[in-house]
């Protein structure tokens, strides 16, 4: 039994038209350009309601930080956002070959 | 004559007959074995205890309480999907020795959360360490037997911390049960080393991510239920209100998503996951009230569940293309369309999307954290939810199967993985909508509903703009790419540093010793060459003399004696 099949690698942009707007430099997308976009749309609307939502839904509140409007919202981009570019100045401290404890 | 059997012997007589049969019988056995035992705890009543007598000690082998009892049906559900996840392993696969192993540390696992005294709970304390290597082992790669190798040292030390403070708090109070323990004394602080340890507290935590990403892949789906889980069990049994323990479990809960975000194993990046998630629980116990403890071991319950749920759609993947490394991957929802499903279902599950199980147990944390009024650490750990979006929400799924084209064409797993991920994913959507069903079984009585306007509201916005971040650095080409290395960390002063010093000692050790033998031999040499210069052949004093100068020396010597005595 051939169980693992990654041999089957197909040539990349062989698989309809789903890969056509790729950027030159980039691996082509695994989703097409339309679906991305109606994705990506679809998330900012509803990101944007959610926001929105905060001026209508009466919050109950247990800690004053929350009554700043818009309060979660930012506090996981920031969040994120410094975690992201956190992580990326870790990775200049403690990023090492893949064979690095092998290599002895 | 006891109408239940202990939990752990059911599964304990299902390893012993694993090796004798094979195939149908051998599925149905496997399958069996977390059916009965379900069945047997389902009948265990709270307050059943069985003891036996040993070494002089009373020993309560089975001590069935509400917190006790959860993490019973919870290791039966773990235990059920884990089996069923790995029933089609081969011969090639190390099939018998992984089932045996399998069902030996999923038995040890309960036996440890019924043991009613400190000594039956390192008994099987230390059972859970050595059965479970063999998952590892089981992978059959040279770095998985030298990653098993270092994860049994350090388990066995766990042990070790934990029998020499059960034995010191047996001397100072003659007292070996199992109940509220706290940070007194040298016992107290031995037996939390050793839950320390098995609960990957920070410092002590690279075994986790050492050697669970080289277990095989079905192996690595019973490591993450079983032995955090046991230490988490021993925190919220013996150690509950110990306010050290909601700064652990915030670092805990904080600093692994840094090293989640560059990891380039999925698998790891799930450990690392794992840490993070078990520092919700610490924070839990730590908090100590009713509300916090339920929402700790809620969350225990859960994780199994969404983790379980996450190693497995990763297990799927690495057992259709070899690998689980995000810089090889990309695009396999084309080929793995309900792997890919039930990996988002898991993602959504651990995020604490609204609906989905992570949601309902997280939330009685964070509230129990505002309640007692820990604002900075409730604030620490809004900043470790968005980055479980992060890294365990979008990054899990997206590299594995959208991301850009591997061009790989695989295909699903074979029934029985699909089988499994379903059920442990029917088990997430279920609690997280039906919150009741898991929280009428928590140890402490609550009136709590997490399902108001305001929560809801919140969780979503967190989500969304925590995603958000994400999209943007994605779309600016700032999100960092994903690159085949390895990431230093604590494991890095035993792997490397320690090896390093060792060698270096010992070359100077090399050193000192040549210098002093040389000094010996040079002694030795001289002493020798200067016999041999006076008594060897040529010696002065091995020197065949002629008569006649013997006769001289003899005269000599008479004129002396002559001459003295004349004195």
């Amino acid at each position: 039994m051939n169980r693992r099949d990654s041999g089957h690698r197909g040539a990349h942009g062989s698989h309809g038209g789903g890969h056509g707007g790729h950027d030159g430099g980039h691996p082509p997308s695994s989703v097409g350009p339309k679906a991305t976009r109606i994705i990506l749309g679809a998330f900012f609307v509803i990101s944007a309601g959610l926001v929105i939502a905060d001026f209508f839904v009466d919050r109950y509140i247990e800690h004053p930080w929350e009554n700043l409007k818009g309060f979660y919202p930012l506090w996981g981009l920031l969040g994120v956002a410094g975690l992201i570019l956190a992580a990326k100045g870790l990775r200049r401290i403690v990023m090492r070959s893949e064979d690095y404890y092998d290599a002895d | 004559m006891p109408t239940s059997l202990p939990p752990f012997a059911i599964f304990f007589a299902g390893a012993l007959l694993v090796p004798f049969v094979r195939g149908w019988p051998r599925y149905v056995l496997l399958l069996a074995v977390p059916v009965l035992g379900a069945l047997n705890v389902a009948g265990i009543q709270e307050g059943f205890g069985l003891s036996a007598g040993i070494l002089g000690y009373e020993l309560s082998l089975v001590r069935a309480d509400r917190l006790s009892l959860l993490f019973g049906y919870l290791f039966h559900l773990g235990a059920f999907i884990a089996i069923l996840y790995s029933l089609h392993l081969k011969k090639e696969d190390s099939a018998t020795l992984q089932h045996t192993a399998a069902l030996v540390y999923a038995g040890s696992g309960l036996g440890a959360v019924f043991a009613g005294d400190l000594i039956t709970l390192f008994l099987f304390w230390e059972v859970l360490a050595v059965s479970s290597v063999f998952l590892i082992f089981a992978r059959g790669t040279e770095r998985a037997r030298r990653a098993g190798m270092r994860y049994l040292v350090i388990q066995v030390v766990s042990g070790v911390a934990l029998l020499a403070g059960a034995m010191a708090r047996a001397a100072q109070t003659g007292d070996i049960a199992f109940d509220h323990i706290g940070l007194e004394g040298l016992s107290g602080w031995l037996i939390f080393l050793a839950i320390a340890v098995k609960g990957a507290f920070p410092l002590v935590h690279n075994w986790l991510t050492d050697a669970y990403p080289e277990s095989t892949p079905t192996g690595t789906v019973f490591l993450s239920a079983f032995t955090t889980k046991v230490a988490v069990y021993a925190l919220a049994r013996g150690f509950p209100e110990t306010e050290l323990l909601i700064y652990v479990g915030a670092v805990m809960a904080c600093y692994p998503i840094f090293f989640a975000v560059i990891e380039n194993d999925l698998r790891r990046v799930l450990s690392y996951s794992m840490i993070n998630q078990i520092g919700f629980m610490v924070c839990g116990v730590g908090v100590g009230t009713a509300k916090a403890l339920n929402g700790a071991v809620a969350h225990a319950f859960n994780d199994v569940l969404f983790k379980g749920l996450l190693f497995m759609s990763m297990g799927a993947v690495l057992y259709r293309t070899g690998t689980t490394k995000a810089s090889e991957l990309g695009g396999l929802w084309r080929t793995m369309k309900w792997t890919t499903v039930l990996c988002i279902v898991g993602a959504a599950s651990i995020s604490a999307v609204p609906l989905f199980n992570g949601f309902v147990s997280k939330a009685l944390i964070m509230s129990a954290l505002l309640e007692e009024h820990h604002y900075w650490i409730w604030l620490a750990m809004l900043f470790a939810s968005a980055g479980v979006v992060e890294h365990a929400g979008i990054k899990i799924p997206f590299f594995a199967f959208f991301a850009h084209d591997s061009g790989i064409r695989t295909r699903e797993p074979p029934w029985n993985m699909l089988a499994a991920m379903t059920v442990g994913a029917v088990a997430c959507i279920a609690v997280g909508s039906m919150p009741w069903l898991l929280y009428d079984l928590l140890p402490f009585d609550m009136d709590y509903s997490p399902y108001d306007v305001t929560h809801v509201v919140t969780q979503l916005q967190l989500l969304a703009f925590a995603i958000g971040a994400v999209v943007l650095f994605r779309l600016m080409r700032i999100y960092p790419d994903e690159i085949r290395a390895v990431n230093l960390d604590v494991e890095w002063t035993y792997r490397k540093l320690a090896p390093a010093i060792v060698r270096r000692v010992g070359s100077a050790i090399r050193a000192a010793d040549s210098t002093v033998r040389g000094v010996a031999l040079g002694g030795v040499n001289w002493a020798l060459g200067n016999a041999f210069r006076h008594t060897g052949p040529h010696g002065a004093l091995a020197r065949s003399w002629p008569t006649g100068s013997m006769v001289l020396w003899v005269a000599v010597l008479l004129a002396a004696f002559l001459i003295l005595r004349a004195f």
